[in-house]
């Protein structure tokens, strides 16, 4: 049982719930946020498909094998692999089975594993129930429950496979390849999908044995897995797999000082799990705005277009900048204690920023002059203000920033380094270009509303200089000790 | 010159440093022995204005460190892992180092030659191996040739003798009185290790739950005295 208080002692004594109330309360209220968000989606959903009657179970049920094949392609890369909590016990006299159990256990404590549930259960007490009785509703959860818990635990295996050899990465991909591939040539889950929503649901024995064999199959492997590499360097091996990146020494060496910072900046981002992943957001947000601009038919409000846009363009250079000192947290005292030029470091930092909203830039330009649903000027006019005030103030922000951050933890739910009042901030930093926007184009014109806009952007980045070395370096240096003495907590 | 006026450091209201006056003239090796706890860590990360005190300064020749960064030019220091970008090969990490103090190339090269027998093969070269990836005590290799490799008049080290094997530790030692005697640069070593310290300091301080308590010239007396004090404790 002590494994599992040390689970919950390591929760609750993290340091994040020691910072201000603010921040605590943010948390809980983000929580909650995102409860009733997938309640509302469960409850709309099941009312909507309770309105359409007879084949509203069909409809829902179709949708099953897709929606496995994306929960499980985004666990092996978002699920954390619980391992690393167990290795500090194998010293101790603790049957490795034991660890292995907890291991198992540990991993079930999973947002993936929670969430389905809360669409999952509406719909089965709102749909399923009324027109098909209680014994198929129980049947279709406990169908459901049992395949949630094969995809965590085939997660889990396949994390821990990826972990011992790079090759196994080759699952989760054939997997997506397959999916796409047989949606691609005209094929469909669809018919397989809502078999096995039926076989559920009724209550056959085949397709739960199937599910059961597979669970208990997985168990066994991972038990064998674990048995053979549960090993303190089975949380190295990753490191060694990911020891490959390209060298960015000497990439910008026409900028100076400035450049060499922005050589090592760029290690950072792309050799480090959790600002690796951070990174990806830019490619998954033009995904999105490629779906957003170009194949909803839907045109949602001026408003909600323009905010949407401020997101794609600035969510990633916002989401490095509002960490950009802590990102090197573990190294800080090095950095301090020798020679630098922290002007050029914070400047490299702020062209990265830069570089990150013009590759964003660039492809959604594209996306919206194909699309016309935005004018182009006023796409400029946002990026203007993302590189100047946006991203200025953010960084200036990010000097307030003392916690310390894991470089090698995944991104996933992972408000490591975050304060609540980074995220009111990140919220405002979409909002306030959006809203100066309106209120311009309220009392003047669409064009005066672009030009302010745009003449914000240039004003900040013209004095640009005076930000970096005397509001940004300054605050900065400022508060050296205290960011230091933040960024040294192991458990920040 | 490193000089340590009046220092008084706290952490929770709990006094942790308390040094009325301390000088490490130029040139000298200067050792600090404690127990864990003792405020070792704490008076370098003071020296190296990693911490702020809450009274009293340090000044490292004419300059008090929490004002300037002047000393910076001729100080090197390594405390921790923290001192190292471990995301770095160990190649790119001394590349990054030499071009922050402007060493060129050529220069360079002739002082990483010389740590070749203290990395014993196992640092430079190993084909793309980030330093997070390398054993305690080769982290701990790079990180003092890091400090080394820049020639400083100061250098300052936290437990340098941890995690080497006997040869290194051996090397290091001689690596350490072989600089101080060429360039007759002044160092602050702290270490649990009596041996260590008596073998190649000049003066070793005692330092016990944030004070100064000894502070002894390296005589040929001292190990027997440090000696005495540590095994009356126990």
């Amino acid at each position: 049982m002590y494994l599992y208080s040390h689970i919950w002692k390591s929760f609750i004594r993290n340091e994040r719930w020691r910072r201000s109330l603010f921040a605590r309360i943010l948390f809980i209220l983000l929580g909650l946020y995102f409860v009733i968000l997938f309640l509302m989606l469960g409850f709309n959903l099941s009312t909507f498909l309770a309105r359409e009657g007879g084949e509203a179970a069909g409809k829902f049920f179709m949708w099953i094998l897709y929606y496995l094949a994306a929960d499980y392609f985004i666990r092996c890369f978002l699920q954390q692999i619980p391992s690393l909590e167990v290795i500090p016990y194998l010293r101790f006299r603790i049957r490795r089975k034991k660890l292995v159990n907890h291991l198992l256990v540990r991993s079930s404590y999973s947002i993936f594993n929670i969430l389905p549930l809360f669409i999952l259960i509406p719909f089965s007490v709102m749909v399923l129930g009324p027109s098909k009785g209680a014994a198929t509703t129980l049947n279709f959860i406990t169908g459901c429950i049992l395949l949630i818990m094969l995809n965590n635990l085939l997660g889990l295996l396949t994390g821990l496979l990826t972990r011992i050899n790079s090759v196994y990465w080759a699952i989760p991909v054939g997997v997506a390849a397959v999916v796409a591939l047989a949606t691609g040539l005209g094929g469909s889950l669809n018919e397989p999908s809502r078999a096995l929503g039926y076989a559920l649901a009724e209550g056959r024995p085949v397709p739960f044995l199937v599910v059961v064999g597979m669970i208990v199959a997985a168990i066994r492997t991972i038990h064998w897995l674990l048995h053979r590499y549960l090993r303190v360097d089975l949380a190295g091996t990753h490191y060694r797999l990911r020891s490959k990146g390209a060298s960015f020494s000497g990439r910008f060496s026409r900028l100076g000082d400035t450049g060499r910072y922005m050589s090592l900046e760029l290690s950072m981002l792309l050799r480090n799990k959790r600002s690796r992943n951070t990174m990806l957001m830019v490619p998954f947000f033009l995904v999105y705005a490629v779906i957003f601009f170009l194949f909803m038919d839907e045109t949602p409000g001026e408003f909600f277009t323009i905010f949407i846009t401020t997101m794609f363009l600035g969510l990633g250079a916002m989401s490095y900048g509002q960490l950009i000192f802590s990102w090197e947290s573990a190294f800080f005292d090095g950095i301090m204690a020798r020679k630098n030029d922290l002007i050029a470091y914070v400047r490299a930092k702020y062209y990265l920023q830069v570089l990150v909203t013009l590759i964003a830039f660039v492809p959604l330009a594209v996306v919206v002059s194909i699309s016309g649903r935005m004018s182009l000027f006023l796409l400029a006019a946002l990026m203007l203000f993302n590189l100047g005030p946006n991203s200025l103030l953010n960084m200036l922000l990010a000097t307030l920033n003392d916690a310390r951050i894991d470089l090698d933890a995944g991104t996933f739910m992972n408000y490591q380094g975050m304060k609540g009042s980074q995220f009111v901030m990140t919220f405002l930093f979409v909002l306030i270009p959006v809203g100066i926007y309106v209120l311009i184009k309220l009392v003047a014109n669409e064009n005066t509303a672009i030009i302010c806009l745009a003449s914000l952007g240039i004003i900040f980045i013209a004095f640009s200089n005076w930000w970096l070395k005397k509001a940004i370096a300054g605050t900065f240096m400022h508060r050296k000790y205290k960011s230091l003495e933040g960024y040294r907590k192991l458990s920040a | 010159m490193i000089k340590v006026t009046n220092i008084i450091k706290t952490y929770n209201k709990k006094t942790v440093l308390n040094i009325s006056n301390l000088t490490v003239n130029d040139g000298e090796i200067f050792g600090l022995v404690g127990n864990n706890g003792a405020g070792k860590t704490t008076l370098l990360r003071l020296l190296l204005d990693l911490i702020r005190a809450e009274k009293g300064e340090v000044s490292s020749g004419d300059h008090v460190v929490a004002r300037t960064e002047e000393w910076k030019e001729y100080t090197a220091s390594y405390l921790d892992e923290g001192f190292l970008i471990d995301y770095l090969t160990p190649e790119e990490f001394f590349g990054f180092i030499a071009e922050e103090y402007r060493i060129n190339k050529e220069e360079f090269n002739r002082r990483l030659a010389e740590f070749s027998d203290f990395f014993n093969g196992e640092v430079l070269g190993q084909s793309r191996k980030y330093i997070r990836d390398f054993s305690k005590g080769n982290k701990q290799k790079i990180g003092i040739a890091s400090a080394l490799i820049t020639e400083p008049a100061v250098l300052i080290l936290d437990e340098p003798f941890n995690s080497l094997d006997p040869t290194s530790q051996i090397l290091l030692k001689k690596m350490l009185t072989d600089y101080n005697r060429r360039t007759g640069a002044t160092m602050i070593i702290s270490s649990h290790d009596l041996n260590h310290v008596t073998d190649i300091c000049t003066r070793i301080a005692i330092i016990e739950k944030g004070i100064i308590i000894r502070d002894l010239q390296n005589n040929g007396q001292a190990m027997a005295e440090l000696a005495s004090y540590f095994s009356v404790r126990q």
